[in-house]
């Protein structure tokens, strides 16, 4: 296991703490970044599919319980991101900022656009299509696009940490790769 | 003999020089005396260098009394500082009372209005993680008596309001917290009347103008008898069984017509800023679940 349950759980609450309180307070344009999606982003790339799922669906399930109408909505969605990433990550260089910010777009992209389209919230909303082409525009180019972009800086932020330390570890290593 | 003659020649001199003086005491005393020009010979060209001189002196002497008064200057300084300073603050909290005074007004006005409910004041602790949606969540649970769902025949809701207006409803409630849908979520459609002329219409969120904190006013009916205006305050009908008859939602910014449709729609400001919201109040119906208010009777009969 490359990443330990409490340092998830730990590190979602963090995260779920800041995105329901602080993170207001840096939005741009009313978009803020979407913290969870980029740590289970981040860990997927970093750890493989099996572990990015579990990481998704741990911070999905945190977010059900926070803010979400349907429980297991978040969950589910979540783990598939953190499942697609993670395969992603499996032909791709995971030692690459570029690879990793180009993923988060994709993956942000497909997973709010996921939630703005299904997220009926048990007859409470109507799907974005609902508004027709026109609001789905707005939808896509207003909040899931400056979004994306956010997590992709969030997305550099929290990894560049990580890149330094497997860098270091394969310095020490004598430039084998190990793993920790 | 010589010191003899000069004592008495100085004698003379000093005689003649105070007769002199006296006599021109005597002519200068006189105010308008023809004598006065002789002042002229030293106060026209000394009067320059006087200023001169004289402004460079209290010139020190004022930077004298600077530096000697400069420990005095700067207690009273620092004491007038802190006179501003409370009194700044006196002012600040005059006008927050003031303000505070206003909203428990509003709120008492919900109390004497809405009779069968039980205001409960309410701290909003978290905001939507997302960017889609609008829901917060706030301190009070079913610990405070907020229990949603349905129960036996009825449904319980809890309409949210603030001092101004509408806020939204309880969607789900746990045990110290509730989730609050609010107005500008596109999940939210309010019944609501048009005061000035009783039209009925409904207030809905809008994915579009929730950042701005506006909804969208459908169903105004077709033809401009619908006579909705900017302007225009709206409040809730009582339909629905949600929102009680007589809460205040906002007022109508800007109407038009939609071209594909050719419905007219109207967009509303809301009475309460969503931006700034901190303190919202439950509304807990005194009738219980079971349509049984609170000493058993049944109120549905």
């Amino acid at each position: 296991m490359k990443i330990k349950l409490p340092f998830a759980l730990l590190t979602i609450s963090i995260l779920l703490l800041l995105q329901t309180t602080l993170l207001e307070y840096v939005e741009i344009a009313g978009v803020k970044p979407n913290l969870l999606l980029t740590f289970t982003i981040c860990a997927a790339f970093y750890a493989g599919s099996r572990e990015g799922a579990a990481v998704g669906a741990l911070a999905g399930l945190a977010q059900d319980m926070a803010t979400g109408i349907i429980f297991g909505f978040y969950a589910i969605i979540g783990a598939a991101a953190g499942f697609i990433t993670g395969l992603i990550n499996r032909r791709l260089y995971r030692d690459n900022m570029i690879v990793l910010v180009l993923v988060t777009f994709l993956v942000t992209l497909i997973y709010e656009s996921v939630v703005s389209l299904l997220y009926g919230r048990a007859g409470l909303h109507g799907s974005a299509l609902a508004g027709g082409p026109a609001k789905y525009w707005f939808v896509i180019n207003r909040l899931i696009l400056p979004e994306a972009a956010y997590n992709c800086a969030v997305a550099t932020a929290l990894y560049l940490p990580v890149l330094a330390r497997e860098k270091n570890g394969k310095i020490k290593a004598g430039g084998k790769t190990v793993t920790y | 003999m010589k010191i003899k003659s000069d004592a008495k020649k100085n004698f003379t001199t000093a005689a003649v020089l105070i007769l002199v003086m006296v006599v021109a005491i005597g002519l200068f005393v006189r105010p308008g005396s023809k004598l006065d020009w002789l002042g002229n010979i030293v106060s026209v060209p000394f009067s320059p260098f006087q200023k001169l001189f004289s402004s460079i002196g209290n010139k020190i002497e004022k930077s004298i009394t600077v530096f000697s008064e400069a420990g005095r200057l700067r207690d009273e300084n620092a004491k007038l500082q802190e006179e501003a300073a409370a009194a700044a603050e006196a002012v600040r909290e005059a006008a927050m009372l003031r303000l505070q005074n206003e909203e428990l007004k509003r709120i008492i006005n919900y109390k004497d209005n809405f009779n069968d409910y039980e205001i409960m004041n309410a701290g909003v602790i978290a905001k939507d993680a997302g960017n889609l949606f609008n829901i917060f969540v706030i301190d009070r649970g079913i610990s405070d008596g907020i229990k949603t769902g349905r129960k036996g025949l009825y449904s319980a809701y809890y309409p949210v309001v603030a001092d101004k207006g509408l806020v939204g409803r309880v969607i789900s409630s746990y045990a110290l917290s509730s989730k609050v849908l609010s107005i500008i979520d596109e999940g939210s459609a309010v019944s609501a009347l048009v005061v000035k002329n009783r039209t009925f219409v409904e207030v809905k969120g809008d994915i579009t103008l929730k950042d701005k904190g506006l909804c969208l006013v459908d169903n105004i009916g077709l033809g401009e008898e619908a006579g909705i205006a900017p302007g225009d305050l709206l409040e809730t009908s009582g339909l629905g069984g949600i929102y009680p008859k007589g809460i205040i939602i906002g007022r109508i910014i800007e109407t038009g017509r939609n071209e594909e449709t050719a419905k007219i729609y109207a967009i509303l400001e809301p009475a309460v800023d969503f931006a700034r919201l901190e303190t919202v109040y439950v509304m807990k119906s005194r009738i219980d679940n079971d349509g049984l208010d609170e000493t058993g009777r049944d109120e549905n009969r």
